[in-house]
């Protein structure tokens, strides 16, 4: 027995931290006994079945009195039971990855914590969707998914703005299965990419890549990603000859069918495929037929199949117009969207994966090392990266479909990066902080989605309220973290004092995140100083905001007489400041007096005009009435302000507070 | 040697310098003295597997200053017990003492006196998780379980629109043992509330209603209550028993009304 455990020392350590952390979730009374506290222990019970004869690291015993330590406070604070479960989870995904390494098998690494994953993710967003068309193309009986409903992004309730080709992918789950197999074959679609990857980057890094964000984003979910992915790794093989370009301009082709969002990928593979064909006579040919053959389908679609195919889902005249908008009308707001593609807390990449920062690091490695692999691994990623920001402006994010999820195809970059610079400690501590990301988010699965409004879930769920985000932040703020990567970057190029760059930038950027402006957004508060009011708009679904003129934020909306707010702590040398929008509203504010509120229409944007609008007006709706700051003095003793609606047009409150 | 003391000097400078910004920008408060000691930790710590596990809980802190306290208790215990050389296992004592010293915990003896031990008696490894899980594990059976006395009632948020009134609460647990459901500020209304409490193994009470001078006491069952609301009304629940080993009290509430 002792010397079985001495030689298989992450089984046993697992095991019996299995057994612990059974057993401690039910003596320190943590909530969801009955899913949580027998999902995890088994998970950690299958990661040792898994291990083998690995080593168990010495991290182990940290992880393991960290949870016990967490476990038992828990009650000290409101989200405490989350990270203590969360930490259990990060220790399983701490094992995953130095067991994919140990035992070069990314399979037995990654199979616990995507277990977790597929259990714990609620079935949402586009997985429904892909079900109902599933169950309706070729006929399964289903309970859950036997109707197709209409969804933002949706020509009508039959004809969906996806493709069938996904659908009919995981319909065999279906098939087997009924409602519950909808994720079979993602899972397998995962795991299959995941070992692609590690043929191209090794077992580590596509561990790294799968259990992280943003591969975790959409781990084992039916979602369109790491089908994509996989896809992709195909064209990554050192194939040559003709076949071998038979079959990335297939897979090209595949991409585009699969979801349109892909072309931008399809079009960098086909790019990296003439970048790196030799000199010959008529290498222009190469390209020129691309294009010819694009637009003989795009014709084929509009003329013989009514557009059936691309033009009624994203090839309008509108969308290619948008195009044109974000390029040349509004260039300063998509080079903004690129960098809110990285930084902000809700959508950006860096975020929720900061790993993906060293692993930028590592990529001028790369390219000395495998110029080949370098070119078809980063051209389409960024060809694809840009143009689904161009393509989808400030839509870029997908949400409130998990976030992350658009980036899951760029993972071979991340991968191929992180493979270089695996051993610098800056790259510990970058993946050190991922963990706990993709930790809390496996316990916590309302983190798997944001819904742009300037609140991060994980944020939320520690209490923060940042003023940094793309809804709510000047574009210029993106200036910060942009300095802050060059720093760290900066900072892993030296050999002395690299750890405290890095660490300096983490806890920087950390207490950044949590600064909240001096006004409080009033769509943030909670019962104790809202009460009554509403949201506007109602659907919390980001897309109704996308094109609104005047800013992008969720409202409050004060319309009726018991709908309330109090600020407390006035004192007569403070000034109330409420930024708000009305047709002609009255706000009642005990101690003050009333306050008329009446803003102005917005003005038609030129690119009205170049979409062939002919209004001379924007519609009287109150997304397109200007925001105004009004400053009203504390003429008042009361140490408390109640703000209510006294009658009149309703009032749409952003921010208001005491300075 | 030199490289590894610039690289413990620069954590803990770095620690120290956000921290000051922190306090420039919300105030101060008492318990964030807690992070200089957990800093010392973190920064002796460099070069071994504990140092993630300490910036995880202090990026935690620095994101949410009012969790620097769990931060500085969790990190703390946690040096003491799992850290390398005295540096650090003192370093975690303190923070954990510290953070006592400001932070009204009940049963607060207990994880300053594991993190002591832990500190000063665990010059072996296995030694320290020994006393940290034994003094867990006899501090849930004999004492209780670490709750914050000093926090104040969830408020349930409502939104009402042409006559009915919806509010969001959230579950009542041991984190969260007391919620408050303010009336409209007008107007007389007709309320409904569906309540289910579970986690425990026997009918003894487990929750109370409370609405101006009536009291309801509800056991662990499926329950809904109607009640009408007066403007300046409180609907007060409040979870009734305390979280014990083997025992996970849970409360779900949702509630709603009509303008009469």
């Amino acid at each position: 027995m002792i010397r079985f455990a001495r030689n298989h020392p992450l089984m046993t350590h697992s095991f019996l931290f299995s057994a612990w952390m059974f057993i401690l979730w039910k003596v320190c009374s943590m909530p969801s006994p009955g899913l949580l506290g027998r999902l995890l222990p088994a998970a950690w019970a299958a990661m040792a079945l898994l291990s083998g004869k690995c080593r168990a690291g010495k991290w182990f015993m940290p992880f393991a009195a960290a949870f016990t330590v967490t476990a038992w406070l828990w009650m000290t604070w409101t989200p405490g039971w989350y990270l203590a479960a969360s930490i259990s989870v990060a220790g399983l995904i701490a094992a995953g990855i130095s067991l994919a390494g140990e035992s070069r098998s990314v399979i037995r690494g990654i199979l616990p914590v995507l277990l977790v994953s597929v259990i714990t993710a609620e079935v949402n967003s586009d997985e429904v969707r892909f079900a109902e068309i599933a169950c309706s193309s070729i006929g399964i009986s289903s309970e859950s998914y036997g109707e197709n409903h209409l969804r933002p992004g949706d020509i009508n309730g039959e004809t969906g703005h996806h493709t069938s080709l996904y659908p009919l992918t995981i319909s065999p789950g279906l098939l087997l299965a009924g409602d519950r197999g909808l994720r079979i074959v993602p899972v397998a679609i995962a795991l299959g990419a995941t070992v692609l990857l590690a043929m191209v980057a090794g077992p580590v890094a596509a561990a790294v890549s799968a259990l992280l964000y943003p591969g975790f984003s959409t781990l084992g979910l039916a979602f369109t990603g790491w089908l994509a992915l996989g896809l992709f790794m195909l064209t990554l093989k050192d194939l040559r000859g003709k076949t071998a370009l038979l079959l990335r301009l297939s897979i090209a082709f595949v991409l585009v069918a699969l979801k349109m969002r892909y072309a931008g990928l399809a079009a960098g593979i086909i790019i990296a495929e003439y970048v790196l064909m030799k000199q010959m006579k008529g290498k222009w040919l190469f390209p020129a037929s691309a294009v010819l053959l694009g637009i003989a389908v795009l014709a084929l679609d509009r003329y013989l199949l009514n557009g059936s195919l691309f033009w009624v889902r994203y090839g309008n005249i509108e969308a290619l117009k948008l195009i044109w908008i974000n390029l040349f009308h509004r260039p300063m707001e998509t080079l903004a969207s690129l960098g809110w593609s990285l930084f902000d807390p809700e959508a950006g990449l860096f975020f929720r994966a900061p790993w993906t920062i060293a692993s930028l690091f590592g990529l001028p490695a790369l390219w000395v090392r495998d110029r080949k692999l370098f070119v078809r691994a980063v051209v389409p990623s960024l060809v694809y990266w840009a143009t689904l920001v161009v393509w989808l402006g400030n839509g870029f994010h997908g949400l409130p479909a998990p976030v992350g999820r658009m980036f899951v195809p760029m993972l071979p970059v991340f991968a191929l990066g992180l493979r270089e610079v695996w051993q610098k400690k800056e790259t510990r501590i970058l993946i050190a902080l991922s963990i706990a990301v993709s930790a809390v988010v496996a316990v916590y699965p309302q983190a798997r989605a944001n819904f742009a409004d300037g609140t991060d879930t994980i944020l939320s769920l520690l209490g923060a309220r940042s003023g940094f985000s793309m809804v709510r932040s000047h574009s210029l703020n993106l200036l910060l973290p942009v300095a802050a990567v060059a720093a760290l970057l900066a900072g892993m190029k030296r050999k002395i004092n690299s750890y405290g760059i890095a660490v300096l930038v983490v806890f920087s950027a950390a207490s950044l995140t949590g600064l909240q402006g001096e006004l409080l957004e009033t769509e943030d508060l909670g019962g104790n100083t809202i009460q009554g009011a509403l949201q506007y708009p109602r659907d919390p679904d980001p897309l109704v905001r996308s094109f609104w003129l005047t800013g992008r934020e969720i409202l409050t909306e004060f319309s009726q007489t018991d709908h309330s707010m109090l600020l407390r702590g006035a004192s007569e040398s403070d000034t109330l400041f409420i930024e708000a929008s009305s047709a002609g509203g009255t706000l009642l504010i005990t101690g003050v007096g009333s306050l008329f509120v009446s803003t102005e229409l917005t003005e038609l944007p030129e690119e009205y005009r170049f979409m062939g609008r002919r209004d001379s007006q924007v519609p009287d709706v109150p997304q397109n009435r200007e925001l105004q700051m009004y400053r009203i003095p504390v003429s008042t003793s009361c140490d408390t302000l109640r703000i209510s609606f006294a009658g009149g047009e309703p009032v749409y409150m952003d921010r208001a507070g005491l300075l | 040697m030199k490289k590894e003391n610039e690289s413990t000097a620069s954590i803990i400078l770095s620690a120290a310098s956000i921290l000051v910004t922190v306090i420039l920008f919300r105030g101060f408060s008492l318990s964030y003295i807690a992070v200089i000691p957990l800093a010392v930790a973190a920064g002796f710590s460099a070069g071994t597997v504990l140092l993630p596990v300490l910036l995880v809980l202090i990026t935690i802190g620095f994101i949410s200053p009012e969790m620097i306290p769990w931060a500085a208790i969790a990190g703390g215990m946690i040096s003491s017990t799992a850290g390398t050389g005295r540096v650090v296992r003192t370093a975690g004592f303190l923070s954990v003492a510290v953070c006592m010293w400001f932070v009204p915990l009940e049963a607060s003896t207990i994880p300053v006196t594991v993190s002591a031990a832990g500190a000063f008696f665990s010059r072996r490894k296995p030694v320290g998780y020994a006393i940290l899980a034994g003094g867990v594990l006899l501090a849930a059976f004999l004492t209780g379980l670490p709750s914050n006395p000093g926090q104040s009632p969830a408020v349930a948020a409502s939104h009402s629109e042409n006559g009915k009134i919806r509010y969001t609460i959230p579950a009542l647990n041991g984190a969260v043992p007391e919620i408050l459901i303010p009336a409209p500020l007008s107007g007389e209304w007709a309320m409904w509330l569906a309540y289910e409490g579970g986690g425990v193994r026997d009918t003894m009470p487990l929750a109370a209603v409370t609405l101006r001078e009536e009291i309801v006491i509800l056991p662990a069952n499926p329950e809904s209550l109607c009640f009408s609301f007066s403007p300046g009304d409180t609907l007060r629940i409040s979870l009734l028993r305390e979280n014990s080993p083997f025992s996970h009290p849970v409360i779900h509430v949702s509630a709603g009304g009509e303008l009469i």
